[in-house]
């Protein structure tokens, strides 16, 4: 491993955009493309979001998220925890684009951007907590 | 925050919005699908030129007002997507749903 930096914030929305911003100056620190800054950015506000919303049902003002992100020489990860009940978001089937307008659900679509936007994404459970690891290759 | 713009045309609603809609912001562009339509202006126009940042977040609220204009007889057609917006719109099958135009012109016109 070559860096690693690291940031802990409060899990309320309003901080979401933060989380972003350190993963944003994190990946073009490594120089990274503003494409893949792009993609690390709304990753992060995904990943943020559905912990605050579903993990702590908006309700998480004494509770946190920590992002530690790692650059090695061809590829970079972050790393998201929080300590929400043991949920593993990747075991959720992606919506289907296909599907006619009126038999969609609203949204759904957050993970399987993700997934999209990331070369392999991971989760665990450890030390009671919830870690989802994105990672990203030059 | 994001900047919106409504203007009222004669065959259509335009709404132009400018920012980046992530969580935090994705509510504003709801609102602004939803009160021409609660008003019964349900031929919409959203001109996204200004937006190279849509989460997820944004998508349900472009699908939510989709289906309400739908419901009310009317129609939400998009103009001026970035590449960024797109590449998103294509992975959720958006753009098979709306009808989506180069220009504001042609989106407009369209109606």
């Amino acid at each position: 491993m070559l860096h690693e930096d690291s940031l802990q914030i409060i899990a309320i929305m309003e901080n979401v955009e933060k989380a972003c911003n350190f993963v944003v100056s994190f990946v073009r620190s490594l120089g990274f493309s503003e494409d893949v800054a792009h993609r690390c950015s709304v990753s992060v506000d995904e990943v943020c979001s559905n912990v605050i919303e579903h993990g702590y049902h908006h309700n998480g003002q004494n509770e946190v998220i920590d992002l530690t992100c790692r650059a090695y020489e061809d590829h970079l990860i972050i790393i998201i925890m929080d300590d929400a009940q043991p949920f593993n978001p990747l075991d959720k089937a992606d919506p289907n684009p296909h599907e006619p307008l009126e038999d969609r659900q609203i949204g759904g679509w957050g993970i399987a951007i993700v997934k999209k936007y990331m070369d392999r994404v991971s989760y665990h459970y450890a030390n009671n907590r919830n870690q989802l690891t994105l990672e990203k290759y030059h | 925050m994001l900047e919106v713009n409504v203007a009222g045309l004669e065959n259509a609603t335009l709404i132009e919005v400018s920012g980046r809609v992530d969580s935090m912001t994705a509510n504003q562009l709801g609102e602004a699908l939803a009160n021409p339509i609660d008003d019964g202006h349900v031929n919409i126009v959203l001109d996204l030129a200004g937006v190279d940042y849509m989460s997820s977040a944004g998508l349900r609220e472009i699908i939510a007002a989709l289906k309400k204009v739908k419901r009310a007889s009317g129609d939400l057609r998009i103009a001026q997507p970035s590449s960024r917006v797109m590449e998103v719109f294509e992975m959720a099958g958006i753009d098979t749903l709306v009808r989506i135009f180069a220009t504001r012109l042609e989106a407009v016109s369209s109606y």
